[in-house]
C-alpha cells in the first residue's frame, strides 16, 4: 500500500493555515497500524470519507460510530479522510500528490473501499472533489476495470441517492452500523477469492439498505416525469432494530483541533414520531428507537472518563419525547456533581414540563432557550402538523423570563405550502408578543439584556415527506417575504438571520433531483463549485450555468407542483413509510388549508 | 485542610504535533489532564477555568523539546506520578518529559523565561561555509541584537554537517531585541543557500530564566 512519507507530508503543509487538520494520530484512534500487518491482503481497508473540513467532520456522530464499529473488527481497518481546505488542495494539485488518509497517510485510491458520509446536499461537489483529488474517475462506469477502490456513500443526504448515483458503486440507505459489517465480510471474500466487482455487488444488493445504481433503469415521459423504474423492486432502508444492542461510542477519537461541537455525544433515541409534514428526518428515521437510560448513564460516565470533555450532548431528533429524560439528566448531573460538566439538549421542545429540565442543565449560566414554532399562525402550524400552541409557548417564555432567562432563539420557515400573508405577519406578531412579555416580566435593569434570535429558513420540499410534491417559492417571492418580516420586526432586542434563498433553491433541486441532475452536479464541480454550504464559497451562478450546460431546468424540480399519482424518481426506495401514508398526510394538510379561509 | 500541589512540567512537541497551534496544544493538554483524573484547581468566578499556565507560544511548525507549564492541583501529588499518569493520556510526540513539584513560590513562566535556545542542522558543501554563516548572522544581520549567543559545532562523524546552537532573547530590553524565529528562519535559509549550504533540521531546544547572572532552565529553579 502506498503511503505519503513524512517529508513529503511536511512539504505539503507549507503555507497551510491550519496544518493540525491533517496530522492524525489523535488520542483514541483505532485503525490498524499497517507496519504490524503481515499480510495486507487478509485485511480490508476502509476510507471513511467526510466531504467537509476536519472540524465539521469530527463533530459528526455517524463518522465516530462507523469508525468504532469497523475498527472493532479484526479483519477491517477504517481510516478517516476529510475535505482538504483550499490551501492544502492547492498544494496537493501543485505537487500532483493524491489525497491521503489521516491515520497511516495511505493514498485514497489504495483503499479497498471508500465510503462517503453525506450529511446534506450541499456537500455533493466536495465528494467529487475528493474523488478527483484521489486521482479517480468520477463515474462508476469509468472505474469498471479497477478492482479497487469500490466507492460508496450513505448518510442522511443519500436518502434520495439519485443526484449522486452515477458516481457510486453502491449506496447504503438508512442505518449503517449493522449492514456495513455484512458488506465488509463480502468484500473480504471478494478480495481473498479474487472475485469480480459484479460478483461483489450482486451479493450485497440482497442486503437491506444497499442500492446498486447499475441495477436500476429509469424511463421518462417527454415532459420529464418518470414513466417507469426497472426492475420493480424496492430497496428497503436498513434499520437497526434495537439500539440497545449498539452501545454509544464511549471512546471517541479526540480531535486534535477544536471541532465545531467540542463535546461528548450520547445518542438517546433515533427517530421521531411527531410527524411534522415538512420534516424529512421525521419520516425517514422511523421507527422510533430508544436506548435504556440505565445503560446510558454508565456508558456516559465511561465516555466522559475516556474522553476528557467538559460538555455532554444528549442527542435525538426530539429529546422531550424520550420518556426517561428527566431521570437520565438528573442521574447524570448527580453523578457528576463535583465535575465541571455542562449538559446540552439540542432538540429539547420546551413546555412547562421540560422547562424544569432546562433549568436543571442551565442552573449556572442560562445560555438561552430555543423554540421552533416554524410557522406564524396556528392554521399554518396545523397544516405542517407542528404541534406547538402559541399561548403555551408564550406562557413558557414568560416563566422562563421570570426564572432569569434573557435569551430566546426562534426558528421559522417561510415559503410553506398553502402559506398566505397572515402567516408571514404572524411571525413578526409572535416576536412582538415576546418583546411585550419581556417588558412586562423583566425588571428594567435586565430588559437591556433581552436577546431574541430569529432564524428564518426557506422551506425546501423534501422527498419522503407529505410535502414532497409541493413547489418551492421562487427566489423573488422568498426575498419579498423575508423583507416584509424584517421591516416589521421590532428593531430593539431582535436579531434575525436567514438562509440564502438561492442556496435553498439549489438545495431543493439536489434533494428532489433525478439521476440526470448528476450531470449538473458534475458540471458544477468542474466549474469550481465546492464547499457549497459555506456562504463564502457558494456561487449561485456556477450552479445555474452548470444546469444550463447539462440542459436541465431547475424549475422543473423546484417550482413545479408534482402530481400525486406521478412516479417520483425515488419511489424505488422503501423508507418504509408508504406512499399511501404520505398521500394521506398530504390530503389532510390540504383539507386544513381549504377549511380555513379557503387557502389553496 | 486539603493539601495543594503545584507542579511544573516540561513537554515536547515533535513530528506531526509541531503543527498544532498554541491554543490547540493547550486544549489537548487540558483534556489529557482531565482524563488522567488529575484534580486541577479552578479559578473562581463566573466561568471557572482550570489553573494551568503555559510558557510563551512556540511558532506553528517549529518542533520543540522544551515547552513548559505550571499546574495547580487540589491534592497532594508527586510530580513523578503526575508525569506517569498524564503520559498515559498523551502521544509520545507530545508528552511530558520531566515534572517537578514546586516547593517555593516561583514567578510565572511567561514572565520569567528570558531566553530560548534553538538548534539548526545544516549541510555544507565548502569547508568555511559554517563560519561564514555564523559570522554574517552576528555581524551584519538585523537579528544580531536579538541573539544572546551563537555556537558552531561540527559533527564528529560527518564533517559536512554543522550544528548551530542559538540562544535568543524572548524579552525586550534596552540592550536587546526580541528574537523572532520565523523571520530569522527565512533569513537563515536564504543565507545558507547563498553559501552553498542547506538547512536540514531545526528545533527549539530549551528555555531559560536568569538567576544570578546565570542561565537556568525553568525546572532547575523549582
Ligand atoms: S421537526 Fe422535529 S419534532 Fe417535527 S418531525 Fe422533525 S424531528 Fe420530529
Amino acid at each position: 500500500m502506498k503511503t505519503l512519507n513524512f517529508s513529503d507530508f511536511e512539504k505539503l503543509l507549507e503555507g497551510v493555515l491550519k496544518p493540525g487538520r491533517y496530522i492524525g494520530n489523535e488520542f483514541g484512534i483505532k485503525s490498524k497500524s499497517i507496519e504490524n500487518i503481515k499480510d495486507l491482503d487478509s485485511k480490508v481497508f476502509f476510507a471513511l470519507a467526510f466531504p467537509d473540513v476536519y472540524e465539521v467532520g469530527m463533530s459528526n456522530l455517524g463518522i465516530q460510530i462507523l469508525y468504532e464499529t469497523i475498527n472493532n473488527h479484526d479483519d477491517f481497518s477504517a481510516e478517516r479522510v476529510f475535505s482538504p481546505w483550499i490551501d492544502l488542495e492547492a498544494n496537493l494539485r501543485k505537487n500532483s500528490t493524491r489525497l491521503f488518509s489521516l491515520e497511516n497517510k495511505i493514498f485514497l485510491d489504495e483503499f479497498d473501499i471508500i465510503g462517503f458520509s453525506l450529511q446534506h446536499e450541499m456537500q455533493y461537489t466536495n465528494v467529487l472533489n475528493m474523488l478527483d483529488l484521489a486521482g479517480l474517475n468520477l463515474r462508476f462506469r469509468d472505474r469498471l476495470n479497477m478492482r479497487k477502490p469500490i466507492v460508496c456513500a450513505g448518510g442522511p443526504a443519500a436518502i434520495n441517492p439519485l443526484p449522486m448515483a452515477p458516481f457510486m458503486d453502491f449506496f447504503v440507505i438508512g442505518d449503517g452500523e449493522e449492514v456495513v459489517i455484512k458488506i465488509l465480510e463480502v468484500l473480504k471474500q471478494f478480495k481473498l477469492e479474487n472475485r469480480r466487482k459484479e460478483w461483489f455487488l450482486s451479493k450485497i444488493n440482497k442486503f437491506d439498505g444497499v442500492y446498486v445504481p447499475s441495477d436500476y433503469k429509469f424511463y421518462y415521459y417527454d415532459n420529464g416525469t418518470v414513466k417507469k423504474i426497472e426492475p420493480d423492486l424496492k430497496v428497503k432502508k436498513a434499520t437497526v432494530k434495537d439500539l440497545d444492542n449498539y452501545r454509544i461510542v464511549t471512546s471517541p477519537v479526540i480531535a486534535n483541533i477544536k471541532p465545531v461541537h467540542d463535546r461528548f455525544v450520547c445518542e438517546i433515541m433515533r427517530g421521531c414520531f411527531r410527524g411534522c409534514r415538512f420534516c424529512q428526518a421525521g419520516f425517514t428515521y422511523r421507527p422510533v428507537r430508544t436506548r435504556k437510560a440505565e445503560n446510558l448513564i454508565s456508558d456516559c460516565m465511561e465516555g466522559i472518563d475516556n474522553s476528557g470533555f467538559d460538555e455532554i450532548s444528549f442527542l435525538s431528533l426530539s429529546s422531550a419525547d424520550y420518556k426517561e429524560l428527566g431521570f437520565l439528566i438528573k442521574s447524570f448531573l448527580d453523578l457528576n456533581k463535583n465535575k465541571k460538566i455542562s449538559v446540552s439538549l439540542p432538540s429539547l421542545r420546551l413546555d412547562s414540563f421540560t422547562l424544569s429540565i432546562a433549568e436543571m442543565i442551565q442552573s449556572g449560566r442560562k445560555t438561552g432557550l430555543t423554540f421552533a414554532p416554524e410557522a406564524g399562525t396556528q392554521i399554518m402550524r396545523d397544516i405542517i402538523n407542528k404541534n406547538i400552541d402559541e399561548n403555551e409557548m408564550l406562557e413558557c417564555i414568560s416563566i422562563a423570563f421570570e426564572k432569569g432567562w434573557e435569551k430566546v432563539k426562534l426558528y421559522f420557515m417561510i415559503g410553506l405550502p398553502f402559506e398566505n400573508e397572515k402567516d408571514i405577519e404572524g411571525i413578526t406578531e409572535i416576536v412582538q408578543k415576546i418583546t411585550a412579555l419581556a417588558r412586562n416580566v423583566l425588571p428594567k435593569s435586565k430588559l437591556g439584556r433581552l436577546n431574541i434570535n430569529l432564524s428564518i429558513n426557506a422551506f425546501c420540499p423534501k422527498p419522503f415527506t407529505p410535502f414532497q410534491w409541493a413547489p418551492q417559492d421562487s427566489i423573488e417571492i422568498l426575498e419579498g417575504k423575508f423583507a416584509r418580516i424584517r421591516n416589521n420586526l421590532p428593531k430593539r432586542f431582535v436579531k434575525v438571520s436567514w438562509s440564502d434563498p438561492k442556496k435553498s433553491r439549489i438545495e431543493c433541486v439536489l434533494a428532489r433531483g433525478n439521476i440526470k441532475v448528476a450531470d449538473a452536479v458534475e458540471e458544477a464541480f468542474k466549474n469550481g463549485a465546492k464547499f457549497d454550504n459555506w456562504s463564502e464559497f457558494f456561487n449561485y451562478k456556477t450552479w445555474v450555468d452548470a444546469f444550463d450546460k447539462a440542459k436541465i431546468d431547475i424549475n422543473f424540480f423546484t417550482g413545479r407542483e408534482a402530481g400525486i399519482d406521478e412516479i417520483m424518481p425515488w419511489d424505488f426506495i422503501d423508507i418504509p413509510v408508504t406512499k399511501e401514508i404520505l398521500i394521506k398526510e398530504h390530503k389532510k394538510a390540504k383539507s386544513i388549508a381549504l377549511k380555513n379561509d379557503g387557502r389553496h | 485542610m486539603m493539601e495543594d500541589t503545584k507542579i511544573r512540567f516540561k513537554f515536547n512537541k515533535i513530528r506531526e504535533f509541531k503543527y498544532l497551534s498554541h491554543l490547540e496544544t493547550v486544549r489537548l493538554i487540558k483534556m489529557a489532564i482531565t482524563r488522567a483524573k488529575i484534580n486541577v484547581k479552578f479559578s473562581e468566578g463566573f466561568r471557572p477555568n482550570p489553573k494551568i499556565n503555559f510558557s510563551f507560544p512556540v511558532p506553528v511548525g517549529l518542533a520543540s523539546l522544551a515547552e513548559y507549564s505550571d499546574i495547580d492541583i487540589c491534592e497532594k501529588l508527586d510530580a513523578e506520578d503526575f508525569k506517569n499518569s498524564i503520559n498515559l493520556q498523551l502521544k509520545e510526540q507530545m508528552s511530558v518529559l520531566e515534572a517537578k513539584n514546586i516547593v517555593n513560590k516561583v514567578p510565572s513562566l511567561m514572565g520569567d523565561i528570558e531566553f530560548c535556545s534553538y538548534s539548526f542542522k545544516i549541510k555544507i558543501e565548502k569547508k568555511n561555509s559554517g563560519e561564514k554563516i555564523n559570522n554574517d548572522i552576528i555581524t551584519t544581520s538585523e537579528f544580531a541584537g536579538s541573539i544572546y549567543s551563537l555556537d558552531l559545532i561540527y559533527d564528529e562523524i560527518d564533517s559536512n554537517i554543522v550544528n548551530l546552537n542559538l540562544i535568543g532573547y524572548t524579552k525586550f530590553s534596552e540592550n536587546n531585541k526580541i528574537f523572532k524565529f520565523n523571520d530569522f528562519l527565512k533569513y537563515f535559509k536564504y543565507l545558507s543557500n547563498n553559501n552553498d549550504a542547506v538547512v536540514e533540521d531545526y528545533f527549539k531546544k530549551e528555555a531559560y530564566v536568569l538567576r544570578g547572572g546565570m542561565l537556568k532552565t525553568p525546572l532547575e529553579i523549582v
